[in-house]
């Protein structure tokens, strides 16, 4: 056992069933990986609701994509891209124990998945002024206005659990900026960094899939 | 903070934010292009498909990650297209039956 691998044990840092922190590590990766593919499943169910029930009625799910603001969507994906690019920038430097700038790094990505669903917030408002809130407030007439119910359904279902996945990431996030600055995160023990990462990673590829099948359709 | 770490720690990142921004813009412009509905769903879901792909191997670090992680990754994927492919040959092969009476 070399005398990181003791340190580390010895803060209670490597489970006693693992060798190492590589093999720790390692074993960590492959567990988050399996996890986001449990995710891309969840998604899934509702992105293949989101097909059949488009292909029933096409008109009805263009039309209903015209109501969404398309300006307040574009500015949440690049939003998202760009908090990906930061917390990247964040694991790549952990290694070079760089807390400063991981801890501001992490600060910036929390903040800007605070600044998206804020974002969305006033996007709901808006949606709730016009009488589209499903459930509480919908009143869409004329021949496909069951279909539009039905878009606005899967459209609030969908970005609602994305956001709550926005809110988880920004507390795990966070919490990863909390320690890196306490130093018990930092370069010999970056898992719970990584891991953080690969999950706020998952939440900006949902997005991308969601921003052109709600947004995009209809213009 | 050492130049040369800065430029090996941000390079990729900025390469691949640049990148998935380019696709972003293009994917929204589509939206307005004066191209069929079937076409441009097409054109746009392989966009999407490209950012995810960006994203997973520079950002995820795919591009150095262990043969088992990369099956990992792709696992949820080939899950996902084998429930949407098989549900929407259901769908659109269906033929609905009147009942007899």
């Amino acid at each position: 056992m070399n005398s990181s691998t003791a340190d580390l044990r010895a803060r209670g840092l490597i489970a006693e069933q693992f060798d190492d922190a590589g093999q720790q590590h390692a074993t960590a990766q492959f567990g988050m990986w399996v996890f986001l593919a449990t995710e891309v499943l969840f998604f899934g169910v509702l992105f293949a609701g989101y097909a059949v029930c488009r292909a029933r009625d096409p008109e009805a799910f263009l039309l209903g994509s015209q109501h969404t603001e398309i300006i307040f969507g574009a500015v949440e994906a690049g939003i998202l891209l760009l908090s990906s690019a930061t917390v990247t920038f964040a694991v790549n430097l952990i290694k070079f124990d760089e807390r400063r700038v991981v801890t501001a790094l992490l600060a910036i990505t929390a903040l800007l998945g605070v600044t998206f669903l804020v974002l969305h917030g006033i996007e709901y408002s808006h949606e709730y002024d016009e009488h589209l809130m499903v459930g509480v407030d919908f009143a869409q007439h004329g021949p496909h206005a069951r279909g539009i119910e039905l878009f606005f359904f899967l459209y609030y279902a969908m970005t609602l659990y994305h956001s709550l996945h926005v809110l988880v990431g920004v507390s795990v996030i966070g919490t990863m900026g909390v320690l890196v600055w306490r130093r018990k995160i930092r370069s010999g023990y970056t898992t719970p960094l990584v891991l953080a990462g690969l999950y706020w990673h998952l939440v900006d590829i949902v997005w991308i899939f969601l921003f052109p099948l709600m947004y995009l359709i209809g213009r | 903070m050492n130049r040369e770490i800065l430029i090996k720690t941000a390079r990729t990142p900025a390469l691949a934010l640049l990148g998935l921004l380019a696709l972003l813009a293009i994917n929204t412009g589509l939206a307005y292009a004066p191209i069929a509905q079937q076409l441009r769903l097409s054109v746009k879901l392989t966009i999407c498909f490209g950012m995810a792909f960006t994203l997973m191997v520079f950002c995820m670090h795919l591009h150095r990650a262990t043969g088992l992680l990369r099956l990992a990754a792709a696992t949820g994927f080939a899950w996902l297209a084998i429930m949407i492919g098989l549900m929407l040959t259901d769908y659109f092969t269906r033929v609905p039956v009147p009942p007899p009476w």
